[in-house]
């Protein structure tokens, strides 16, 4: 019996000590890579690989030394090149004293030299990496990911933070969708293989000098497309307003009405709202009658002898930011269908979902009959809060 | 037999059937005091009983004529063990006041006569036996030996110095009674008389210890409890045979049902209005002479989850307590684990703010996590006790030491990183928050082995911890009740005093395993409110 006992705990220490213990790693073993930024360059190793590590003992003042003497930075950002993005980071790892870890990425930027020639090779290496989460976020950018990866950001001490929170601003404002790799995944695989990412871009601010780097900022406003995994263009601002009218994410949206039918601007903003795409085929050909509507408040207005406790004044503004929307949507589409040639405002999706028969027909030349869809824009706008005032706060404005 | 499956170890004799009556055990004789009727002369009986108790320098013999023929007589007692007024006011008194009385005491019956007419004292019983007197003596009573009597009186004179009724220390609370037992069995009885009068409560009387003769009882309301499980009470102590009981905890050990188990089966309470609360839902309880501590079956695993508070205070307030507790019941026993486990293998689980300043934390830290948890645990287990063990001023003086020592000089000389002290800090933090000492002390053993689980094969380890522990819990019983109900075995009756507590007008029914003879508790329906006016 004791025996027995004594061999069981023999097996249990061999078990416990034999099978764990393989992954063990201490977490400043761990170089935590927060953000990470793929490019394409000439020569035999195309993929640039770009990497911002955090660097944690900056990130907490530990003492005295701290605080003194030169700010440290709270991330480093090393780039290392390789035949492919595998490749990259193991040839990168050797120059590093710690494992890159990939687990908390939160951005994953393209830069325009690889969306241009196409995800495809990417898009798998960052798929099979186990380490690599769905959730992260995904940009293009137009300039190069290095570049963008090396600049911080202001009251971010880490960028790639900085640049989580700026598009997360631009999607709840509703004018650049948040896309992660899922949902690229997503719209790569399904119909029709158009997908669109947030566009990151350095720009100067206005007062600043000219010169390399200073007074450059990292903004998001404008939309990358891609079509089969290649960059094919990028939406103006109001292009990318309109295309978040059509992917039914307008809630948050600034509507801004430059008073063509009054005196004065106005700004509206977007509550809630709704667009549905009605696909209609018929011997003409196929129609798309597209009809947004949605509920919003006042937020500034300057018109003078606006009036808006009347009614008819109201509506006057309602039918201003119906128009204003209209033409947003409208110029979308237009562009999607002749400049870009690319199905990124979903009309395929909602013909395979309404006549899933017709669209087996045009599937396989679906890029061709594309540019031909009529469509139809009706939105309907409903003010229902003026704010905490309402009428204009000028002299004489409103007045009796 | 008690209707749930019994695992105990019997003993080589009951386990070969020889069917033991059931029924208060009777004290084992004692071997060195022979059991020899006294004899006639006074000066032989005394002899014999001088040279039992040769040495006992506090045994004492007073020497007596009693009546008008001045018969010699002997009053022994125990020096100490016996009340001096009850000797010296009582018994004496009304032996001297016999000598003015026309009536003679010699010859046979004059005991009885004695018993009956003259001793003014309540608990009087003949005797006649050698051993009898010096168990008697021993037990506090005062022996009067009578010339020309085969016969002994044993006076009831017990009375010895007793610490007074004080609130209970490891039981304390906020709103609620402030007594707690003491070490005298008679007082504690009293005190839970005082709460139940009703001649339903039964306490019934044995002997355990060899050498000690430690009086033990069992408590029990008779209509409520049910009586199998008396029977089993019964028969598990009549198989103590040790030669000392100084504690409850003796009993405890020997009556367990599983003895290999980290966790206690049987709970104890040093508070007379638990004891009697549970006496009420049909439980047993077992005074034993000589400690505060009163043991309570059958338990089950909730029970130390709960404190008496939680019925004193207001209920939405007492369901709140009780299910934090039970988030630091998990804190406990999981939170170094996981801390280890989240750190070294599965640092994507960490939000990554709290990994940076965790990695930050750790930056320039010797040891690896795991050393740094298990050096803090130990560390802490040491100020613990040390914080128990120490005269209380001294104590405090640890705390502040520890406190500084380990939670600040070990952080700034980067020896431990902050995250593991804050770590260790709320996990002793929350073993304290579980009422039960003892079961804390389980749990506290049980977090070292998910320790060493999580340190080697992280949550898995911890995963396979648990669902190893979660087995054992659900296997074990308590006198046979399910450790682990009313969950497992789930009861939807029994679950309203579980994780919550209901009001009091809701709890219409005794616990079921246990108040299986007389489940009503209540009058249902009690709920207050305003007068229903429809009715005249």
């Amino acid at each position: 019996m004791r025996r027995a006992i004594a061999f069981g705990l023999v097996l249990l220490m061999t078990l416990l000590l034999t099978s764990g213990c393989w992954d063990y790693r201490e977490t400043d073993q761990l170089a935590i890579v927060y953000a990470l930024g793929l490019d394409r360059i000439p020569g035999s190793d195309p993929i640039l690989l770009t990497v911002q590590v955090v660097t944690p003992a900056a990130g907490t003042s530990m003492g005295a030394s701290a605080g003194a003497g030169a700010e440290s930075k709270a991330f480093t950002t090393i780039s290392g090149t390789g035949k492919s993005v595998f490749d990259a980071i193991s040839r990168l790892g050797r120059k590093l004293p710690r494992r890159l870890y990939f687990a908390h990425t939160k951005i994953i930027i393209f830069g325009r030299t690889l969306a241009e020639a196409g995800l495809g090779d990417v898009m798998d290496a960052l798929n099979r990496n186990p380490e690599i989460r769905r959730t992260t976020l995904m940009f293009a950018t137009d300039g190069s990911a290095n570049q963008i990866l090396a600049k911080s950001t202001p009251l971010e001490r880490l960028p790639a933070k900085g640049l989580e929170m700026i598009a997360e601003k631009a999607k709840r404002n509703a004018f650049v969708p948040e896309v992660n790799l899922n949902a690229l995944n997503c719209r790569f695989d399904g119909v029709p293989g158009v997908a669109f990412l947030p566009l990151v871009q350095l720009v100067k601010d206005p007062g600043s000098p000219s010169g390399s780097g200073a007074g450059e900022n990292l903004t998001i406003s404008r939309t990358a497309i891609f079509a089969k995994q290649h960059l094919v263009g990028i939406l103006t601002r109001d292009e990318s307003k309109g295309l978040m009218w059509l992917i039914n994410r307008p809630q948050g949206q600034n509507v801004t009405l430059d008073g063509a039918g009054g005196a004065g601007v106005s700004a509206l903003r977007i509550l809630a709202g709704q667009t549905n795409i009605v696909p209609q085929v018929s011997e003409n050909g196929i129609s798309m009658e597209i009809t947004c509507s949605a509920r919003a408040n006042v937020r500034e207005t300057e018109t003078v002898g606006l009036d808006l406790n009347d009614p008819a004044s109201l509506k006057k503004l309602e039918h201003e930011a119906e128009q204003v929307i209209t033409k947003q949507v409208e110029t979308t589409i237009t562009d999607a269908e002749t400049g870009l040639d690319a199905d990124f405002v979903g009309f395929g999706r909602q013909l395979r979902a309404e006549y899933p028969a017709e669209w087996k027909q045009v599937e396989t030349s679906w890029k061709d009959i594309f540019p031909s869809v009529r469509f139809e824009v009706v939105c309907h706008i409903e003010i229902v809060n003026t704010g905490v005032m309402n009428n204009p706060s000028r002299p004489g404005a409103g007045k009796e | 037999m008690w209707p749930f499956r019994t695992r105990r170890v019997s003993s080589p004799k009951s386990r070969s059937g020889s069917g033991q009556a059931p029924g208060p055990p009777q004290p084992p004789a004692r071997a060195e005091v022979p059991e020899q009727p006294l004899g006639a002369s006074l000066a032989q009986n005394l002899t014999a009983l001088q040279k039992i108790f040769a040495l006992c320098s506090d045994f004492t013999n007073r020497e007596l004529s009693i009546g008008r023929s001045a018969i010699p007589a002997q009053l022994l007692f125990v020096n100490g063990l016996t009340d001096e007024s009850i000797v010296g006011d009582s018994i004496l008194r009304s032996l001297e006041d016999m000598t003015y009385f026309q009536v003679g005491v010699e010859g046979a019956g004059s005991m009885t006569q004695l018993k009956k007419r003259f001793l003014a004292v309540a608990n009087v019983v003949e005797i006649g036996s050698l051993g009898e007197v010096s168990e008697a003596v021993l037990t506090g009573s005062a022996v009067l030996l009578l010339e020309g009597s085969a016969q002994a009186l044993k006076i009831g004179a017990k009375g010895s110095e007793a610490r007074n009724v004080e609130e209970p220390v490891t039981e304390g609370v906020v709103r609620g009674p402030r007594e707690g037992f003491t070490e005298t069995l008679r007082l504690n009885t009293a005190l839970l008389r005082r709460k139940i009068k009703t001649p339903d409560l039964k306490l019934e009387k044995c002997v355990l210890g060899s050498v000690t003769k430690t009086e033990v009882n069992i408590a029990y309301l008779e209509k409520i409890v049910n009586p199998k499980l008396v029977v089993e009470v019964r028969e598990r102590l009549a198989r103590i045979k040790v030669d000392a009981i100084l504690e409850s905890a003796y009993i405890e050990e020997l009556i367990e049902d599983t003895p290999w188990t980290f966790l206690p089966l049987i709970e104890h309470s040093e508070r007379p209005d638990k004891v009697a609360a549970e006496i009420l839902s049909g439980r047993v309880a077992i005074f034993t002479d000589g400690t505060p501590f009163v043991l309570l079956v059958p338990t089950m695993m909730f029970q130390f989850m709960q404190s008496s508070e939680d019925y004193y205070d207001r209920y939405p307030y007492a369901i709140m307590i009780r299910l934090v507790r039970f988030l630091f019941l998990n804190f406990a026993l999981l939170l170094p684990a996981v801390y280890i486990a989240v750190t070294t293998y599965h640092q994507e689980m960490i939000p990554t703010p709290l990994l940076i300043s965790i990695t930050a934390a750790h930056e320039g830290v010797p040891f690896p996590t795991v050393v740094e948890v298990f050096a803090m645990e130990i560390t802490f287990e040491a100020l613990r006790e040390a914080g128990v063990r120490l005269p209380k001023p001294v104590g405090q003086a640890v705390s502040i030491v520890g406190a500084l020592v380990i939670g600040q000089a070990a952080v700034e000389a980067n020896i431990v990183s902050p995250a593991t002290v804050i770590v260790v800090a709320l996990t002793g933090i929350s073993s304290f928050a579980i009422p039960s000492y003892n079961f804390a002390s389980a749990i506290r053993l049980l977090r070292f082995i998910m320790m060493i689980l999580a340190s080697v094969l992280g949550m898995f380890g911890i995963l396979l911890g648990m669902l190893v522990f979660q087995a054992h819990l659900v296997s074990l019983r308590s006198f046979g009740v399910p450790y682990f109900a009313p969950f497992a075995p789930f009861n939807r009756q029994d679950a309203k005093d579980l994780l919550i507590r209901v009001p009091w007008w809701a709890m219409g029914e005794r616990p079921r395993l246990l108040g299986a003879q007389n489940r009503k508790r209540q009058k249902f329906f009690l709920r207050p409110g305003p007068p229903d006016e429809s009715k005249p």
